[in-house]
């Protein structure tokens, strides 16, 4: 089976002490480079996995094109109900308001994001997204990566994935990111609140001296230490966040919610956020699915904006969709659809908004599905370089044409 | 720290040696490693009695799985899945189960459905899986147990559960649905990269076209049917063999191939003895494997007495599942039943399992994977709620000789309870210190009896709180 791997700092990475200084590739850049066409110095990334493989051709929609009528005929979309973008496609139904995002500006959707060869498999494909190698079987993500070259100021909180299990684009050599799941009350040590419990904890969560050697042994000292401290520290932190937003109560809404209360606390100095919805792997009775996912999706992204706004922190945070995959162009026998390839994303906030990429012909498909037009390690290079004002190298392989998403 | 690029033991393995029988000493680090591994940790009686019998007897005794019939063949209650009905039916699911892994005279038989059920994945309430469908499910697990992998394989394409969770029961001949038959083989048998091509799946769709549920996909508790008219009887080419295969020669052909044993042992191996195993070992292991007729009982019995087995590379080198540490941990405080498992459901899935409903149809991701700060806090309260709240037990009912009033021999005793002494001598130190109290600095007890229980009830909880206690 495949491994992961993480590794640790030397030393401690726990609470909130301050890593790098502004030495370094990220730290020059971001000097050089802040207000001319990169995001700002304290930018944020926030990604969002539709988990399952969301059916691209349902969410942006070539509700004109005849042959998508043809191949959809229980599921397509028609233009009466579509959000018409232009006289070729148009936005679910259900993405009502995101699609008043666009209208404003705020929303970039890039066509036919995928990659070369693609695989069927969730966990493959999933894999292959999360560690930007469709090749080889890479152990770290590309944003455990970043954070391992980043100079940014780092602490336990630059990361944070809001999902019960720690996703692989987490994993890195030098970083340790924390899992929250079920809010911030829910990350806390019971035992911590008895008088003398925190210092009891002193020094039994060590690998030194162990009367027996496992391979996973110093990696729970080190999470036990950051969880005992961390759990310490960001309830303290996180509690002056307020907010008269209200979001939708569903997991994407709650999740939004939190991840928009780490970014509007300045200590944490959080710059990458992890969030997870779905599933869509609508094999069977798609249409109700993911008309109820979609409508989530984008009310809780609007919520988000709200609420970031309300902070005055909508201009530095970048909100990016992905999914494993799109489902095949032809419908099965369950009025679902099989696993797919190429499908469109998002990129979301501070961006010239509009369609990027070249839309995908339903004339020449892939052994039956959507074939890429744009590689997502295109995506991810402009977000690096472009966004964060950093440099791609050591975090993804090769070299990538960046898109224009900011102008 | 050293840079460790996997999780598999440091140090080099000598394979010639590795599966010979065990002649070591035999003490309760021993036994309770194989109660870890072949079980969920047992009580410290639990540890006694097999160290009393010795290692064969040991394993003999945890290998017969005769004793384990008397227990709740399903939950009690109606198990509705209507929207509204499906938080009690999970609760009375997960507490069936959870009780008959915490009470079981046969906790290998509950292990290997807890393997199994991370491997041939179902998942409740998904595409429609009936509740009952999913216990029959791990019923069937718990029944071929340690029975033929094959034989087992073969009854998985015809499992309701199954059938519904990987969409067979919803296919037709003019569109096979190709779930069933990627994941046979990714997941299930020959694993990513084996060898098949994206047209040995497709043929393979094929040719388990027409197995479905009487009453289709609205069958109350579906039962199994074959459906000549909806199978595609053409030639189907798969995996290099042509003719008019069926679902049952699909699963033949696939146990031909040289990846199958190679896989199954790995995924064994994997869950039993340590992550990441030398690809020497697996095949080892699968050429054991098939050549005793696909028996998991002849890989088991070998591994459970082996040299590997014992030594230092396979001790403490696996993380404990959510379930592994819940049961485990209940166990040790000699805790039999689970009145009300809401509560213990709710940590496990902060720990990040939820029985009956893994994550994704790889089952659960395992190893480092279990840990992370999340997973860490519902870890340590769950520690804390066991040893700590008035509703837990007495610890004099588990941990013995409370009546020394000597900080150092409590903590000694308190740590070979927990953790079979793994321990530093500077962690030992921290928990007797801990038991003496903050005035304390000469070594002279502080206790008495008005706060000797409380103490005792922190000690047993930091010492759940070491490293080592997460490891199995």
């Amino acid at each position: 089976m495949k491994l992961a791997r993480r590794q640790f700092l030397l030393g401690s990475i726990s609470g909130l002490a301050v890593m790098a200084g502004n030495q370094g590739i990220f730290g020059r850049a971001l000097a050089q480079t802040a207000g001319g066409g990169t995001g700002p110095r304290d930018a944020v990334l926030v990604v969002i996995n539709l988990q399952g493989g969301n059916d691209g051709l349902n969410t942006l929609v070539p509700y004109n094109d005849p042959s998508y009528q043809q191949v959809r005929p229980g599921l397509g979309i028609t233009a009466h109900d579509v959000l018409a973008i232009d006289g070729s496609v148009g936005l679910n139904p259900n993405l009502r308001a995101l699609k008043t995002m666009y209208d404003k500006g705020q929303v970039a959707i890039v066509q036919g994001a995928g990659y070369p060869n693609p695989d069927h498999s969730h966990f493959r494909s999933t894999e292959i997204w999360q560690t930007a190698d469709p090749v080889n079987y890479e152990a770290t993500g590309w944003l455990g990566r970043l954070l391992d070259h980043a100079t940014w100021e780092r602490n336990l909180f630059t990361g944070v994935a809001v999902s019960p299990v720690l996703p692989e684009l987490f994993i890195a050599e030098h970083h340790d990111v924390p899992a929250i799941d079920g809010g911030v009350r829910a990350f806390q040590l019971a035992f911590d609140r008895m008088r003398g419990g925190a210092q009891a904890f002193d020094g039994l969560s060590v690998a030194d001296d162990a009367p027996f050697a496992s391979p996973f042994l110093p990696t729970i000292a080190e999470v036990q230490r950051d969880t005992q401290r961390g759990s310490q520290e960001l309830p303290k932190l996180v509690a002056g966040y307020k907010t008269s937003v209200a979001y939708p109560a569903t997991g994407i809404g709650r999740s939004l919610a939190l991840a928009a209360q780490i970014i509007g606390t300045p200590q944490l100095k959080t710059r990458v956020i992890y969030v997870q919805h779905g599933s869509f792997d609508t094999h069977v009775s798609q249409k109700a699915t993911q008309d109820r996912l979609l409508g989530q999706l984008s009310d809780a992204v609007a919520a988000f904006y709200g609420d970031l706004a309300q902070h005055g922190n909508q201009r530095r945070v970048l909100t990016m969709t992905f999914s494993e995959f799109g489902r095949r162009v032809a419908e099965n026998a369950s009025r679902g659809t099989d696993h797919g390839e190429a499908s469109p994303l998002f990129v979301i906030g501070p961006v010239k908004g509009g369609l990027y990429g070249t839309a995908p012909s339903l004339a020449r498909l892939h052994e039956g599905n959507v074939a890429f037009t744009t590689d997502f390690r295109s995506v991810y290079a402009t977000i690096i370089e472009r966004w964060f004002g950093g440099s791609t190298s050591g975090v993804l392989a090769g070299t990538w044409p960046t898109l224009p998403l900011f102008g | 720290m050293e840079v460790s690029t996997s999780f598999r033991p440091a140090g080099a393995l000598d394979v010639r040696t590795a599966l010979l029988p065990y002649r070591g000493v035999w003490t309760e680090r021993q036994a309770g490693h194989l109660l870890r591994r072949a079980g969920f940790g047992g009580s410290q009686d639990d540890v006694a009695r097999l160290v009393s019998l010795g290692m064969e007897r040991a394993v003999d005794s945890l290998m017969d799985l005769s004793a384990g019939s008397g227990m709740a063949q399903q939950p009690e209650g109606t198990l509705g899945w209507g929207k509204g009905e499906r938080r009690q039916t999970y609760v009375s699911m997960a507490g069936w189960w959870l009780n008959r892994m915490l009470a079981t005279p046969c906790p290998l038989q509950e292990k290997m459905a807890l393997f199994y059920h991370g491997h041939f994945t179902s998942a409740v309430f998904q595409k429609g899986v009936r509740p009952l469908e999913m216990v029959d499910q791990i019923n069937l697990y718990r029944r071929l147990a340690l029975g033929d992998i094959r034989d087992l394989t073969h009854r998985v394409v015809r499992d309701p559960a199954m059938m519904r969770y990987l969409d067979t029961v919803s296919d037709s001949k003019q569109h096979p649905n190709e779930n069933f038959a990627r994941e046979l083989m990714e997941l299930f048998t020959m694993g990513h990269g084996s060898g098949y091509t994206e047209e040995d799946v497709r043929q393979a769709a094929r040719a388990f076209t027409g197995y479905t549920l009487r009453g289709g996909r609205y069958a109350e508790r579906g039962q199994f049917v074959f459906m000549p008219r909806r199978h595609d009887d053409g030639v189907k080419t798969f995996l290099r063999r042509a003719g008019n295969l069926n679902a049952g020669d699909i699963v033949e052909i696939i146990y031909q191939q040289a990846a199958t044993p190679k896989f199954l042992a790995g995924k064994l191996l994997e869950f039993f003895l340590y992550w990441d195993p030398e690809p020497e070992l697996v095949e080892a292991y699968g050429r054991l494997l098939e050549g005793n007729r696909w028996q998991v009982s002849a890989l088991m019995s070998t591994l459970l007495r082996s040299r590997l087995f014992y030594s230092g590379r396979a001790y403490r080198a696996l993380v404990k599942s959510p379930a592994e540490f819940v049961i485990g941990t209940l166990q040790l405080v000699k805790r039999t039943t689970l009145q009300e498992p809401a509560p213990v459901v709710a940590s496990m899935r902060r720990m990040g399992q939820i029985l009956f409903l893994p994550p994704n149809v790889a089952g659960w991701s395992a190893g480092a994977a279990w840990i992370n700060s999340a997973t860490m806090l519902a870890r340590q309260n769950f520690a804390d709620a066991v040893a700590m709240t008035p509703m837990a037990s007495d610890p004099a009912e588990y941990v013995r000789d409370t009546a020394t009033m000597d900080p150092s021999k409590l903590a000694a005793g308190i740590v070979d309870l927990v953790v079979q002494g793994d321990v530093s001598a500077a962690q030992r130190a921290r928990i007797a210190s801990y038991l003496a109290g903050p005035q304390e600095s000469a070594g002279r007890m502080n206790l008495n009896g008005e706060n000797l229980q409380q103490r005792v009830r922190g000690a047993v909880y930091l010492a759940m709180a070491t490293p080592a206690y997460q490891l199995a």
